[in-house]
């Protein structure tokens, strides 16, 4: 399996209404919600940790890219989203720009290699400018997988 | 003349995200360009984004290499904070 196929038309989000970081996690946890990637009894637990992890430092990783991920102790699987913001939200990212690619990582069990492994795929998918510039301008979530899958399966 | 020092990545989930942030706090503070050698890539380590893509696992070796004014003193800070784990060793057990 690549890690393109972990996101579904159900979990990206191709204009995210999010006025902030806070907001952008509820928004696409809802969406993992209601795609049953994840339990609706998890979301306060999942919120309450974004929301600390945040404030260990950001998780704008530049590029306008972030990566909020936490790790939650008993869930089943791992469920990821995606979410594009037009005009960009503030994550107090490193390198001072404004995100507009925000990947959504909660994840279950403690598997150090498959961690690192997904945040090296998003990465270099943040690095890609084709990416970057395509998905910011994609007008459908059908568009958004048919670039991770283009772009993310090398 | 150009710095070159391997040291050993120790945290417990390798190069993960915030030990990533970590380093390239620390690599802006100086004006030397700064580099890191791993898994056979090169990333820039004044950009976390880079840094991520090498994908560095545990106990895995990585050379840290700088070339400018201050390139001594960035590959020393680097490589001390980097052996002890940024400091984040006792969050990870």
């Amino acid at each position: 399996m690549t890690f393109a196929e972990l996101f579904t038309e159900q979990t990206v989000l191709h204009d995210l209404k999010a006025t902030t970081s806070d907001e952008c996690f509820q928004e696409i946890l809802n969406a993992l919600v209601d795609s049953n990637r994840l339990a609706k009894k998890e979301v306060p637990r999942a919120l309450e940790a974004l929301r600390r992890r945040e404030k260990l430092g950001s998780t704008g990783i530049g590029n306008g890219v972030a990566i909020p991920h936490v790790k939650l102790e008993g869930l089943q699987e791992m469920a990821v989203g995606l979410g594009i913001h037009r005009g960009g939200l503030d994550f107090r990212a490193i390198d001072g720009e404004r995100v507009r690619i925000v990947f959504l990582v909660v994840r279950s069990a403690e598997d150090a290699g498959e961690h690192l492994r997904l945040l090296q795929w998003i990465s270099r998918l943040g690095r890609n400018d084709d990416f970057r510039r395509f998905v910011a301008a994609a007008k459908s979530p059908a568009e958004m997988i048919g670039l991770l899958k283009e772009l993310g399966s090398a | 003349m150009t710095v070159r020092r391997e040291v050993r990545v120790v945290n417990r989930q390798g190069l993960h995200a915030r030990p990533s942030t970590r380093l390239v706090e620390i690599a802006n503070r100086y004006s030397s360009q700064i580099s890191i050698h791993a898994t056979g890539q090169t990333a820039n380590a004044k950009s976390v984004i880079s840094v991520l893509t090498l994908g560095v696992l545990p106990d895995t070796p990585v050379v840290v290499e700088a070339d400018g004014a201050d390139e001594a003193a960035a590959v020393e800070a680097l490589c001390v904070e980097i052996s002890r784990g940024f400091g984040l060793l006792d969050e990870e057990r």
